[in-house]
C-alpha cells in the first residue's frame, strides 16, 4: 500500500513536471504587429496595353501570428483613402466610386487562418481579401524575408504577392480601355513582436 | 481616365439609341411615354457600353445609378401612357425621392442628412414638375441638354469621371427629344419626361456629392437648375445653363489640380 501511494506521488509529480516544461507546451506563438513605417503595400496595373503602372497605399495596419511548426495567421487592413500614385487629380478619381469608393468602402482587409510554411522561405496564406463591399478567397504566396531586432523587439518581415481581377471587386471602369484587369498587389509587412 | 474620344463614343451611343427610340415609336407619339422611355434607354446604353450590367441590386452604391435610371424609364412611361390621380403620382414622387436617399446615402450618414436630401430632391421634382407642365416645345428638352451636360463636366471636375460620363449620356439622350418637339411643338415633359430625367439625374448629383468631391452646392444648383424652363424656351435654357455653368465653376475652383488633359492620368 505505502509502495502504491509513494508510486502515484512519483507518477502525479511526474505528469506536473512534464506539463510544465517548455518542450512539452503547445507549439510556441509569435505575435506581431505589422510596423506601418516599414511595410508597404504596393499595386501594378497595365496602363493602355504599352506599360505597368506601379502605385501605393500608404496606410497599412494589423498583426500575423506565427505558430512554430509553420502555421499561422494574418490580419492586415488598408486604408483605402491613403491610395497614392503620385498625381492629386488620378488619386481623387481612384478615391471616388469609379474605383476604390472610399467614403462607402474606407478600408481594404485581408484576413487569413491558414497561414502555411511550404519550406525554406516560402510561405502562402489562403485567405479572405475584402474590397469595395466585395470578399474573394485569394492565395498570398509570401517569402519571409528575415528575422531582426529593433530597439529590443523582436522583427520579422515578410512580402506577399497576389494577382486579382479588379473587376470581380466591382471595379469596372476602363475595363478594355486604358486599364487592365488585372492588379497585382505586393504585400511587404514588418511586425514586430507583440 | 478613359481617353475623350472613347467616352464620347460611349456618350453618342445614348443620343443614338434615344433617337432610334423615338423614331420606332413615332407612331405611338400621340401616348406621352416615348420620351420616358428614348430618355432611360438612351442613359442605360451608355451605363452597359461603360461598364457593363450591375448586379441586381449592387453593394456599391453607384452601382445603383443604373437601377434609378430603368426606374425613371419605366415610371416615366406609366405616368405618360396612364391616367393616374394626381395623389398616386405625388406619393410615388415621394417614395422614389426617399428611396434615392436611402440607397445612394451612406450608413453612417445621420437620419437628418436622409431627411433633407429626400425633402430637397422631392422639391426640385415637383417644381421642375409645375413648371414643366406650363411649357410647350423645345424649351423643356434643351434645359434638359445644358443642364445635364453642364453638370457632367461638374462630376467629371469633382473626380467623378464615370458619374460625370452618365450625365453626359443623359444630355446626349436629351438632344433627339429636342428634335422631337420641334417637330411637335405642343409636347411637354410633365407627366412622364420630368420623372425619367429626375430619376436618372437626381441619384447622379447625389453620387457626385457623397461618394466624389462634387460640392454640395454644385448638387443643389444642378437639382434646381431645370426649374429655369420657361415658355421662351431660349430664355429658359439660358437661365438653367447659367446656373448649372456656375455649378461646374464651383466644382472646379473646390477641386484644383494641376492635372494636364493633354497627358492623361
Amino acid at each position: 500500500m505505502r509502495l502504491g501511494i509513494s508510486f502515484l506521488s512519483v507518477a502525479v509529480l511526474g505528469a506536473v513536471v512534464f506539463l510544465a516544461s517548455p518542450s512539452a507546451s503547445l507549439p510556441e506563438a509569435e505575435t506581431y504587429v505589422v510596423d506601418p513605417v516599414h511595410s508597404t503595400v504596393i499595386f501594378r496595373i497595365n496602363h493602355m496595353g504599352a506599360s505597368n503602372f506601379y502605385g501605393r497605399f500608404n496606410g497599412i495596419a494589423g498583426e500575423f501570428t506565427l505558430v512554430e511548426g509553420g502555421t499561422g495567421s494574418v490580419s492586415v487592413t488598408i486604408d483605402a483613402a491613403s491610395v497614392d500614385t503620385a498625381s492629386e487629380k488620378r488619386d481623387g478619381h481612384l478615391k471616388s466610386s469609379d474605383f476604390f469608393s472610399v467614403e462607402e468602402f474606407p478600408k481594404i482587409t485581408f484576413k487569413s487562418d491558414a497561414l502555411k510554411h511550404l519550406g525554406g522561405s516560402k510561405y502562402e496564406a489562403k485567405g479572405t481579401l475584402t474590397m469595395r463591399g466585395v470578399s474573394k478567397e485569394v492565395t498570398v504566396a509570401a517569402e519571409r524575408i528575415g528575422v531582426g531586432e529593433m530597439q529590443g523587439r523582436k522583427i520579422t518581415g515578410f512580402e506577399g504577392t497576389v494577382t486579382i481581377k479588379r473587376s470581380e471587386f466591382g471595379m469596372k471602369y476602363g475595363l478594355g480601355g486604358p486599364l487592365g484587369d488585372e492588379v497585382r498587389l505586393i504585400l511587404s509587412v514588418e511586425g514586430g513582436i507583440k | 481616365m478613359l481617353p475623350p474620344f472613347e467616352v464620347l463614343v460611349q456618350i453618342g451611343y445614348a443620343a443614338a439609341v434615344s433617337a432610334a427610340a423615338l423614331l420606332v415609336t413615332w407612331p405611338w407619339r400621340d401616348r406621352g411615354w416615348p420620351m420616358p422611355v428614348a430618355l432611360g434607354l438612351g442613359v442605360l446604353t451608355c451605363h452597359v457600353a461603360a461598364v457593363g450590367f450591375p448586379a441586381p441590386w449592387p453593394v456599391a452604391r453607384a452601382d445603383r445609378l443604373f437601377h434609378f435610371a430603368l426606374l425613371g424609364a419605366a415610371l416615366g412611361a406609366v405616368e405618360a401612357a396612364v391616367r393616374v390621380p394626381a395623389v398616386v403620382r405625388w406619393v410615388v414622387r415621394a417614395a422614389a425621392c426617399a428611396g434615392c436617399a436611402w440607397a445612394l446615402l451612406l450608413p453612417a450618414d445621420p437620419l437628418w442628412k436622409f431627411a433633407l436630401v429626400g425633402a430637397a430632391a422631392f422639391v426640385a421634382w415637383s417644381a421642375f414638375e409645375w413648371r414643366a407642365a406650363r411649357v410647350e416645345g423645345y424649351g423643356g428638352p434643351l434645359v434638359l441638354v445644358v443642364v445635364a451636360g453642364a453638370g457632367g463636366q461638374a462630376l467629371a471636375f469633382g473626380n467623378s469621371a464615370f458619374v460625370g460620363q452618365l450625365a453626359g449620356a443623359l444630355s446626349a439622350a436629351a438632344v433627339p427629344l429636342v428634335v422631337y418637339t420641334l417637330l411637335r411643338p405642343r409636347t411637354t415633359l410633365a407627366r412622364g419626361g420630368v420623372t425619367a430625367f429626375m430619376l436618372a439625374a437626381l441619384p447622379l448629383w447625389i453620387c457626385g456629392w457623397r461618394l466624389a468631391k462634387l460640392p454640395l452646392e454644385s448638387a443643389a444648383l444642378l437639382a434646381v437648375a431645370p426649374v429655369a424652363t420657361q415658355k421662351r424656351g431660349w430664355l429658359g435654357t439660358l437661365a438653367a445653363l447659367l446656373a448649372a455653368a456656375f455649378a461646374a465653376y464651383l466644382s472646379w475652383r473646390a477641386n484644383p489640380s494641376d492635372f494636364d488633359p493633354s497627358l492623361g492620368y
